[in-house]
């Protein structure tokens, strides 16, 4: 018996508006309590979208009523001859090797970021993700508490986190898959920081790499920060900078690695420096 | 700034550094440390000047060149449950274990040392001056001078010192050192800003 799974990038692929029949993609970024994942179960349990999306893949042939007349598609696994589709195959599988969505659980309310996206056309949600955490924080209105997850890849610097003028009293989360799979990298030369965490914003910023010729990681004056397993490495200058009033940063599992001067023989380079006015 | 369970390797100045405000830190490693060339500004595993306060707790430094944990004009200073070993000095001098120091225009400072072991540092194992502090339960040696002899355990007339062991492998004395002295003329080594 021969088995067809249908996936959602075989109906991407087939040029199927999916997204049509989901809801509406970006509804996730709006969202403040968790969600259940997005799955293609709401579609399952709406006729009108199960028919649209049936119909739609019968349309190119992809999938129609077996030759009993058996049509539904609620089961497990959609094949030739019977009738089972597993619903938990009609979904984007989450990008972290962990099983995670970058240290979720679950996708929704998390705004999306690969290195794949499209910030011209993405609107943070998993089936079409934005390529830049900027991004992301451009679509960012005025929730309490943003989260932005980052797929696995190299992600140019630099990135400046803030959730711009009205952020004070609001919380950004970005967070990576893991240290070997998400990599923020930058050569932004000794004045700039590949990442920088601006005022007054209060930032996470999880499970990634920051490294290149500049300062790897730099909260800016006023700003809030929580590092929790990161790796900073092959910066110069400084690896970690806590520079200025008001500055507060909590590191939990961090490693400083490979922190240079900033000029040939330069004996300077600071591994974490903490600079505050007294 | 907090810091738990966090690592700093391969830098090339300083691993840790505090000017201004407060750093407690738990579960902390620092090595390879100074790696740059031997000349120019001293070179410092965890360098805190002028902060209000500093608490180290279960720390691991090794091989640094200059100076391991230095802390001068910070009003309190509590490190504990530390273990230092391979410090070596640069041109410029250094190869101290653990050195709390006053600044001369006598800001003063609470400080308790509990629990620290210095081996193998080249200059000073552990060393307090112009500071109200509380040694206990601290080991040092191997402390290699490489102008002048050694000093496993240096604490002025002021300190509180008890519990402590200290035992020396000199090149040129075999006697393990506590010193005492308030007029000893000694400076613990390398103290100057950055």
């Amino acid at each position: 018996m021969h088995t067809t799974t249908i996936s959602i990038s075989t109906a991407l692929a087939l040029n199927l508006e999916v997204t049509m029949v989901l809801g509406g993609g970006s509804s996730a970024v709006d969202s403040k309590a968790p969600r259940p994942p997005r799955k293609y179960a709401p579609i399952m349990a709406h006729p009108l979208a199960l028919g649209s999306l049936m119909l739609a893949l019968a349309a190119c042939g992809v999938w129609g009523p077996d030759s009993n007349g058996g049509s539904s598609a609620t089961g497990e696994t959609v094949t030739d001859g019977g009738t089972t589709a597993d619903s938990s195959s009609h979904t984007v599988d989450p990008p972290c090797a962990d099983g995670t969505w970058s240290g979720w659980a679950e996708s929704d309310g998390v705004l999306q970021v690969r290195v794949d996206g499209d910030d011209a056309t993405g609107d943070g949600s998993v089936e079409s993700p934005f390529a830049t955490v900027t991004a992301a924080l451009d679509a960012v209105r005025s929730q309490e508490i943003v989260q932005v997850a980052m797929g696995p890849g190299t992600f140019a610097g630099p990135l400046q986190l803030k959730l711009g003028p009205t952020s004070a009293g609001r919380k950004l989360v970005v967070s990576g898959c893991s240290e070997a799979e998400t990599i923020i990298e930058g050569d932004t030369g000794k004045r700039t920081a590949v990442v920088h965490v601006l005022g007054p914003s209060a930032v996470t910023l999880r499970r990634l790499t920051t490294r290149g010729r500049g300062m790897p990681l730099v909260v800016g004056a006023g700003a809030q920060a929580v590092v929790e397993d990161v790796l900073v490495s092959n910066g110069i200058a400084m690896g970690i900078g806590v520079l200025g009033k008001g500055t507060a940063a909590t590191l939990r599992r961090v490693r400083v690695e490979d922190i240079t001067g900033w000029k040939r023989n330069e004996p300077q380079g600071w591994g974490i420096p903490l600079r505050m006015p007294t | 700034m907090t810091l738990e369970t966090v690592t700093v390797s391969r830098v090339q100045g300083i691993g840790v550094y505090v000017r201004g405000g407060s750093l407690q830190g738990t579960d902390l490693v620092i090595e390879g440390v100074g790696t740059g060339n031997l000349r120019g500004p001293g070179r410092f595993g965890l360098w805190a000047g002028g902060a209000s306060s500093l608490r180290i707790s279960n720390c691991a430094v090794t091989d640094i060149r200059g100076t391991a944990i230095l802390a001068v004009a910070v009003p309190e200073v509590v490190i504990e449950h530390c273990r230092v070993s391979k410090v070596t000095a640069t041109v410029a001098g250094g190869g101290d274990g653990v050195v709390v120091a006053a600044l001369p225009n006598g800001t003063r400072s609470a400080v308790i040392l509990t629990d620290i072991s210095v081996v193998g540092a080249a200059r000073m194992g552990i060393a307090v001056s112009g500071v109200d502090a509380n040694l206990e339960g601290n080991r040092a040696g191997e402390a290699n001078g490489m102008t002048k002899d050694g000093t496993a355990i240096f604490a002025d007339a002021e300190a509180q010192v008890s519990g402590t062991d200290a035992w020396a492998s000199f090149s040129r004395e075999e006697t393990p050192i506590l010193l005492a002295y308030s007029e000893l003329g000694q400076k613990p080594g390398n103290q100057g800003v950055p």
